[in-house]
């Protein structure tokens, strides 16, 4: 692994305490290894513009791109190249669990969330904050000026995860928030009724928003690394059962990937980027996701 | 059943620790905080049953694992009887054998004998582990086992022909007798013999026969080394004149010779030795036979020298059994007593002069 590849662990971002300090590691880390990844060509610094064609007012030629590499490209218009990003964080208790992991799922997503807002801002993308758990709870309204990146890191910062979840109640709420087309990214862990949260997802779908679903979950949820006699429970309602880790775990692991698969298939079929992923994951997963995105908006 | 080492039976009471264990120590689960727990409660139901039953058939697992180990510490054992193929269990056997001189008889480079021997040290490597084997002859007293396999087998080794001291009946109850002492389910005699009625002809028929009606749980067993073709020719007891003579009275022997074979003839020596002087012969004759029937031999020898003489007759050559080739005969020669015949007329003492010197006396006769 290269050096640039150890920005993206979180065993590593996690002995950076400065929320701004991990999200400009990981991007720039994810930055520098992408001259290796199928994304070679890719040129974020030039994605506002493009190549001169018979028609284009010759006013609107970049002299400095021509500088740079003696081809003609014209800047596009803010509206063709910037899409508007509202960052959803799920703030409720079960996020803020680790079995083993350097990262809780809610700093995991958090790292995330900031690294994207770093990229986006970077974009020149305007880029929002909505957080929620029962229902919303705050907002940024979005802005792609640069002192946007601390207004989000720095509520990011202070965000606890303590309440009980209703993903679906808040996804309503946040589709009815949202007045113009937007790219909306969801950070969550999916531990809600499945059928309401795939209805609540359509209908934001609906909206016309294009969704990036970050599901996160903690590498123990994902493994089941237990053994023997445990006696489990539930942060959110305190529930509690006794279970044989040993015997339970083919189950265990059964229910996960048919729950994982159920909102694959379903997301896939509503048009939503489903990523998967597990606090033990590098973050190039996800930042590779949304620039799959950005390119195809783009 | 029985125990080599029952006390460690007692160790089977060690079956109540996995019990008290199960039931004093209930392992306390670990409390872990798990927020996917609704992923887990779908078959949570299931997996407490599969929990309960797996921790009780281990419960039962270390119960036996415990019970088992006792059980085999104490060494079981099984000892059956034999009578439904139960050929592995250990035997009580008595070997008996007829080691008279006739067991000396040789065919096909092989006596009776070692026949009887190679088929007897063949049965004492056949016996089970833990067998007890006797070996009784008739030319012996007084049976008891072996102490090991091997030493029985020595003991047929060292089986030889010789005169016999007792009766083969006799042998065979003695052997009935000890395999009955033992406390071995199967108990089994084999008698190996040429099966010459002349073997069987003297002991106590009627004691043996009434042990064998009694003896339910003994098998026995005659195995016949015998020949169903015997050619020998061999000389019966040797019958004397008297074996005390005078000096001037002859030595007559007489015998029967008996031949298994057709027509022939053979040489009979006599030899004679007074004292510790070597033998010499001193008779010789051609004695010949017809098929079936027997021929007689006599051999005269006059003028003794007064004095013991040991002496045999021998047929000259060899045949199938060497022991009846040979008899033995003692003789004592004394002094002719002196007997002095007054008569008046020498004729007329002439008859008793005759009459005393052929019962050994040396007259005188003086007129």
């Amino acid at each position: 692994m290269t050096a640039v590849e150890q920005y993206l662990k979180p065993e590593v971002i996690r002995q950076i305490s400065r929320l701004d300090l991990r999200a400009q590691f990981i991007v720039k880390g994810f930055l520098q290894g992408m001259h290796a990844s199928p994304f070679q060509g890719f040129s974020v610094e030039f994605s506002e513009h493009r190549k001169y064609t018979t028609g284009d007012d010759p006013q609107d030629i970049d002299w400095l791109v021509f500088a740079k590499t003696d081809k003609y490209y014209v800047k596009k218009f803010e509206a063709e190249t910037n899409i508007t990003g509202y960052l959803v964080m799920d703030l409720s208790r079960s996020m803020g669990y680790t079995h083993e992991q350097d990262l809780t799922k809610f700093d995991y997503g958090i790292c995330l969330a900031a690294a994207l807002c770093y990229l986006m801002i970077h974009q020149q993308d305007p880029v929002g904050l909505i957080t929620f758990d029962e229902r919303v709870k705050t907002s940024l309204p979005p802005k792609s000026q640069r002192r946007q990146i601390g207004n989000i890191l720095s509520v990011l910062a202070k965000l606890k995860p303590e309440g009980e979840t209703d993903i679906a109640q808040s996804l309503t709420q946040i589709t009815a928030m949202l007045k113009h087309r937007s790219v909306v990214i969801l950070f969550t862990d999916l531990l809600g009724d499945e059928e309401s949260v795939i209805t609540s997802l359509r209908r934001l779908r609906h909206g016309g928003h294009d969704v990036i679903l970050f599901h996160i979950l903690d590498q123990a949820e994902v493994q089941f690394p237990f053994a023997g006699l445990v006696e489990l429970e539930d942060p959110e309602t305190g529930e509690m059962l006794q279970v044989d880790a040993d015997a339970m775990r083919s189950d265990y692991l059964s229910n996960v990937e048919s729950m994982r698969e159920t909102y694959r298939k379903e997301c896939f079929q509503i048009g939503i980027d489903y990523v998967p992923l597990d606090t033990s994951m590098p973050f190039d997963k996800a930042l590779t996701e949304y620039l799959v995105t950005r390119q195809s908006r783009g | 059943m029985t125990f080599v080492t029952p006390a460690l039976l007692l160790g089977g009471a060690l079956v109540v620790v996995p019990i008290a264990l199960h039931l004093i120590m209930r392992r306390q689960p670990k409390h872990l905080e798990f927020p996917a727990l609704r992923l887990v409660q779908e078959k949570s139901e299931a997996n407490r049953r599969r929990f309960r039953l797996r921790h009780f058939l281990l419960l039962a697992l270390r119960i036996a694992v415990i019970a088992l180990l006792a059980f085999a510490l104490a060494r079981p054992s099984v000892k059956g009887t034999g009578r439904l193929g139960g050929t592995d269990a250990p035997v009580a056997a008595s070997l008996v054998f007829d080691s008279s001189m006739r067991m000396d008889y040789r065919q096909d480079n092989q006596s009776r004998l070692d026949k009887a021997r190679e088929m007897a040290l063949w049965l004492v490597n056949e016996f089970p582990d833990e067998s007890q084997i006797g070996v009784l002859t008739s030319r012996s007293f007084g049976g008891a086992f072996a102490p090991t396999r091997s030493a029985a087998r020595q003991q047929v080794e060292r089986l030889r022909v010789g005169a016999v001291a007792r009766p083969l009946v006799d042998v065979v109850a003695e052997a009935i007798e000890l395999v009955q002492e033992s406390e071995l389910e199967r108990k089994e005699v084999y008698v190996l013999t040429d099966m010459v009625a002349a073997a069987w002809q003297q002991g106590n028929g009627t004691r043996l026969r009434e042990m064998l009606t009694a003896a339910e749980d003994v098998s026995v067993y005659v195995i016949d080394v015998g020949s169903s073709e015997v050619r020998n020719v061999g000389l019966d007891e040797l019958r004397m004149s008297s074996d005390r003579l005078s000096a001037n009275q002859p030595l007559r022997l007489e015998c029967e010779l008996t031949a298994s074979e057709p027509s022939g003839s053979r040489q009979v020596e006599m030899f004679l030795a007074r004292g510790d002087k070597k033998p010499e012969k001193r008779r010789q004759q051609t004695v010949s036979w017809q098929e079936g029937q027997r021929a007689r031999v006599r051999l005269e020898l006059n003028g003794l020298e007064a004095g013991v003489y040991q002496g045999h007759v021998q047929l000259v050559g060899q045949d199938a059994l060497a022991a009846d080739d040979k008899r033995f005969f003692t003789v004592q020669v004394a002094e002719a007593r002196p007997v002095l015949i007054a008569a008046q007329e020498l004729e007329g003492s002439l008859y008793l002069e005759v009459a005393l010197t052929s019962w050994g006396f040396e007259c005188k006769v003086v007129d």
